[in-house]
């Protein structure tokens, strides 16, 4: 009894297409015939293989990780690369005294990427703005139907959801790179661990968006947006570049390492939210378009 | 054959049971099982049994037969057939080369 559940539970084990596929008649042979630790085991090597083979699974899928895992997990690389990358004041120091060596255009540098990565995230922040002003005069719109209404709804709910991460993230920006006695260096990098998580926020409000036809050029809008805000993201880490590569020998190889990794999370990061936001509004104006 | 059956890795004895099984009419899995247990005396547990169906079917040697029953019949294909011709034939040989060799070895000859 214990063995057959046990069985059946392994089932569970299986991958998604093999399940749709087998699953119920493998269901229904552990029901029917007596189960042994030998088909428990069976059942466990059975489900190890389906996944190693899961491309044998016919009528199975293709696997893809979920964007959205994907966006978590560089966001969560990102907070974790913070402490080595701006919160080591020795490294920071030694840096920025080499650059300090440029003069005054070590300033204007530090200047640059600081006014990069603002204006990279007001434009995250603001990407859905139009269309978040579009589905709520939807909303209340009675011409519109019951699909668009309800996913303006979503979309003005989801908008509600996601600036508080936003104005957090703002607010965060404001007293670690403004507010506060801190290195140059550091200030000018802050944006590049805090910017790429606005983008990616802004991201669900245009997704459940594109799900209706009405706001689709609103979609695109805040779509491009968001692209050029990753670009700016991009380019800003250019000016930081600068300032790090002639002391870059005297920092220590955990900082090297860890702001060159996070240069590259943050642009990875920015740029798949731009890129799924560009998808989406392809979807949203394609369903404009007659077949 | 040998490099076609050498694809299905430890599932290549389990597919050839399944194929001999289905060469006689549609089976689902559970007769399967009982059938192959009675003609060959191995006794296949489920997991490696779907795990030799998923490598036919995935190949085209056998395919599902549509029914509204819950338990879902399988039955050999065209291509399932030529390669179970074609690898009986090759245990054909090794079988009389086998048979041929221990009798010399044992003075039989």
């Amino acid at each position: 009894m214990i063995l057959r559940v046990i069985a059946e539970s392994v089932l569970g084990l299986y991958p998604d297409a093999w399940r749709q596929r087998y699953g119920e008649e493998v269901a229904d042979l552990v029901a029917s015939r007596p189960v042994r630790v030998r088909t428990v085991l069976d059942l466990i090597a059975g489900a190890a293989d389906a996944w190693l083979h899961h491309r044998r699974i016919p009528g199975r899928r293709p696997f893809r990780i979920p964007a959205a895992a994907v966006l978590y997990a560089l966001g969560a690389a990102l907070w974790l690369l913070w402490n080595p990358g701006v919160r080591d004041p020795q490294s920071l120091h030694r840096v920025w005294a080499e650059a300090t060596r440029m003069g005054a255009l070590a300033h204007t540098l530090e200047g640059m990427a600081t006014s990069l990565f603002v204006t990279a995230g007001v434009m995250g922040a603001l990407a859905a703005a139009p269309v978040v002003l579009a589905a709520s005069s939807a909303m209340g719109g009675p011409g519109q139907g019951l699909v668009t209404r309800v996913t303006s709804r979503q979309v003005v709910r989801t908008a509600v959801a996601v600036a508080v991460p936003i104005v957090l993230l703002g607010y965060l920006y404001y007293a670690t790179a403004f507010a506060g006695d801190r290195e140059p260096l550091g200030d000018a990098m802050t944006g590049g661990y805090l910017i790429p998580p606005v983008l990616a926020l802004s991201l669900p409000v245009i997704a459940v968006a594109a799900q209706a036809s009405p706001p689709a050029s609103e979609v695109r809008t805040g779509a491009t947006v968001l692209a050029v805000a990753a670009i700016i993201n991009t380019l800003a880490w250019l000016p930081v570049t600068a300032l790090m590569l002639p002391g870059l020998a005297q920092a220590s190889w955990t900082f090297a390492a860890a702001v060159t990794t996070s240069a590259a999370v943050g642009i990875c990061m920015a740029g798949l939210a731009a890129r799924l936001a560009l998808r989406h509004g392809r979807a949203a104006m394609s369903r404009l378009t007659p077949a | 054959m040998a490099r076609k059956t050498s694809e299905l890795g430890r599932f290549t004895d389990v597919a050839l049971l399944v194929l001999i099984s289905l060469a006689e009419g549609q089976k689902h899995g559970y007769r399967m099982i009982h059938d192959i247990a009675e003609f060959s005396g191995t006794a296949l547990e489920p997991g490696t049994l779907y795990g030799a169906l998923m490598r036919l079917e995935e190949r085209g040697w056998i395919e599902p037969v549509e029914t509204a029953e819950r338990r879902k019949p399988y039955r050999i294909t065209e291509s399932g057939r030529d390669a179970l011709r074609e690898q009986l034939a090759t245990l054909r040989r090794i079988e009389q080369a086998g048979a041929r060799r221990a009798a010399i070895s044992w003075g039989l000859s």
